[in-house]
């Protein structure tokens, strides 16, 4: 099968782009073939540290082994965060910015991020059908479009269902935490179905999912909101600055990574 | 709608803490583990909060200075709480409070036994319990310090005073100043001000009443009264912490609070949305 694929993103207004801590694999649009193609987008908690790294784990985790299976994701990502963790604290010590005492509960809690992974697959490399299947923690979200409609949305399926305290991907298991509240153990939900030639899906974090599904719930055609997969980094830039304006889009970061099945 | 802002490093707000630090502060306070000063309960959940604060905006490049935040003492005097580096400081940026504590003790988590590894606490405020309790002049100078950040922040999510005291106010009525504090607002709204009564006994703490109607004297329904609502989060969070909050209106006030209750306003009191 082939799909070709585009990926927008943009870090929240009045940060930098080292501060964006969504992540989304493969890092640039094009084009891909295959039997199993698999993409991802993530969002790194904004009160944890090193989430953004821990996104990009995840989502690079999920696309580099295409037949490691849902539930070894995590296993997987941790064992390597065990690594690098160990990596950069190294460093840390030997600098002249050792880690402060601040650092420390973070440090021991972990990192934490909202996760959506999605595979496709075919029997044969060139093919017009075939399966999808889609994991996801937390409230970043896949969407299943064909012709002018929405055929599904998943893990959430309307803007309302959006809250503050999305489940999260852990870097280690939760431990008992008495000031923060216990954080309980979070597992991947999974979604399967069949696509079609012509089928797009979108990855994407919350604040860009949030507004799509508000979009559709006013009615406003599918076909009209995925355009902006489609612009290039200013028109992005642009649009980005003016649904924030208009307040219908978080100033969060946003990302969106969009598939379409050949 | 109000209490919405976007909290960011370029749109901070600021925390106001008060707390009582009369002779009656020396008493013991109902609730906890094992017998503690009221002076001493007070100070722990005041370190606790602004340890919380730094490692909640902590991130790989340091403390975002998402809070600016004041610790005010008032009892033979109106001081600055904090003690070191930081003494005499009114508002401090959340990195220099971070940066700045009078100390680090050690200690080894509960629970974690004797191999467990120590981890660093620090300490910006010290118990002190000596003189009277001068709340009007200690919001009154709340006052000063929240009008002088509004005029340079005039978009930020509002201010949040929280003061804690266990007695009446020794030096006048406080009301007027607590109701010229409550009429400060940003474009966001008014400033949010917040009441705590410290218990000496084990009654049951009375936690945001809807109204003063069950409170038992003319100061507890002063200090009520003096109280801003809780905005629509806080009574959302209140609830999450298993309180039983109204939902049309919850007065952000406590009465006889015991240990564990004082965390609790605290924790629930600087509860912020749009950290960005």
């Amino acid at each position: 099968m082939e799909a070709v694929f585009t990926t927008q993103w943009m870090p929240r207004d009045g940060s930098q782009m080292g501060d964006y801590e969504d992540a989304f694999a493969p890092a640039t649009a094009g084009k891909m073939a295959g039997r199993r193609l698999r993409f991802a987008v993530a969002d790194g908690a904004t009160e944890s540290l090193l989430s953004g790294p821990w996104a990009r784990l995840l989502v690079d985790t999920w696309v580099s082994a295409p037949r490691r299976s849902a539930g070894q994701l995590v296993g997987a990502a941790r064992l390597e965060w065990d690594r690098q963790l160990a990596a950069y604290l190294g460093a840390r010590a030997s600098s002249d910015r050792p880690v402060q005492w601040y650092e420390e509960p973070g440090l021991a809690r972990g990192a934490h991020a909202t996760f959506v992974g999605f595979q496709l697959t075919s029997r044969r490399v060139v093919g017009a059908s075939g399966k999808w299947s889609a994991v996801a923690a937390g409230d970043s979200c896949m969407f299943h479009l064909r012709g002018d409609g929405v055929i599904g949305a998943f893990p959430i399926e309307e803007a309302s269902a959006f809250d503050r305290t999305p489940d999260l991907l852990a870097s280690r298991e939760p431990g008992p935490e008495p000031r923060s509240g216990p954080r309980r153990k979070v597992r991947l939900e999974a979604r399967f179905g069949e696509w079609r030639s012509g089928d797009v899906f979108l990855l994407a974090t919350d604040a860009f999912a949030r507004w799509f599904l508000s979009c559709l719930h006013d009615g406003v055609p599918a076909c009209e909101l995925t355009r902006v997969t489609a612009y290039d980094r200013d028109e992005f830039a642009r649009w980005v600055a003016a649904r924030r304006s208009d307040r219908s889009l978080a100033n969060d970061d946003v990302t969106v990574v969009s598939v379409e099945c050949l | 709608m109000s209490y919405s802002a976007e909290i960011s490093r370029a749109n901070p707000t600021c925390f106001v803490i008060l707390v009582d630090r009369s002779l009656s502060m020396a008493d013991p306070i109902g609730g906890g583990s094992r017998p503690m000063r009221k002076a001493d309960a007070v100070v722990q959940a005041i370190n606790g909060l602004l340890s919380e604060l730094a490692v909640k905006c902590a991130k790989d490049d340091g403390v975002r200075d998402y809070f600016h935040v004041a610790v005010i003492g008032y009892g033979a005097e109106i001081t600055s709480g904090f003690h070191g580096p930081l003494s005499g400081r009114w508002l401090v940026p959340l990195s220099a409070v971070a940066a700045m504590p009078l100390r680090l003790d050690e200690r080894v988590p509960a629970g974690a036994g004797a191999a467990g590894r120590p981890v660093r606490i620090p300490v910006w405020v010290e118990p002190v319990a000596f003189g009277d309790t001068p709340m009007q002049a200690a919001l009154a100078q709340a006052y000063a310090v929240v009008r002088e950040w509004l005029a340079v922040h005039p978009g930020c999510f509002p201010p949040i005073v929280l003061n804690i005291t266990d007695g009446e106010s020794t030096d006048g009525d406080p009301e007027p100043v607590a109701n010229a504090l409550r009429e400060l607002a940003s474009a966001d709204g008014p400033v949010l001000l917040f009441n705590l009564h410290l218990s000496t006994d084990a009654s049951d703490p009375l936690v945001f009443p809807a109204d003063g109607g069950r409170l038992p004297d003319a100061w507890a329904r002063k200090l009520c009264s003096m109280s801003s609502y809780l905005p629509a989060h806080m009574v959302e969070m209140a609830r999450r912490h298993g309180l039983d909050v109204s939902q049309e209106g919850a007065k952000g006030f406590v009465f006889n609070a015991d240990v564990s209750s004082v965390v609790q306003f605290l924790d629930i009191g600087t509860q912020v949305l749009n950290l960005r």
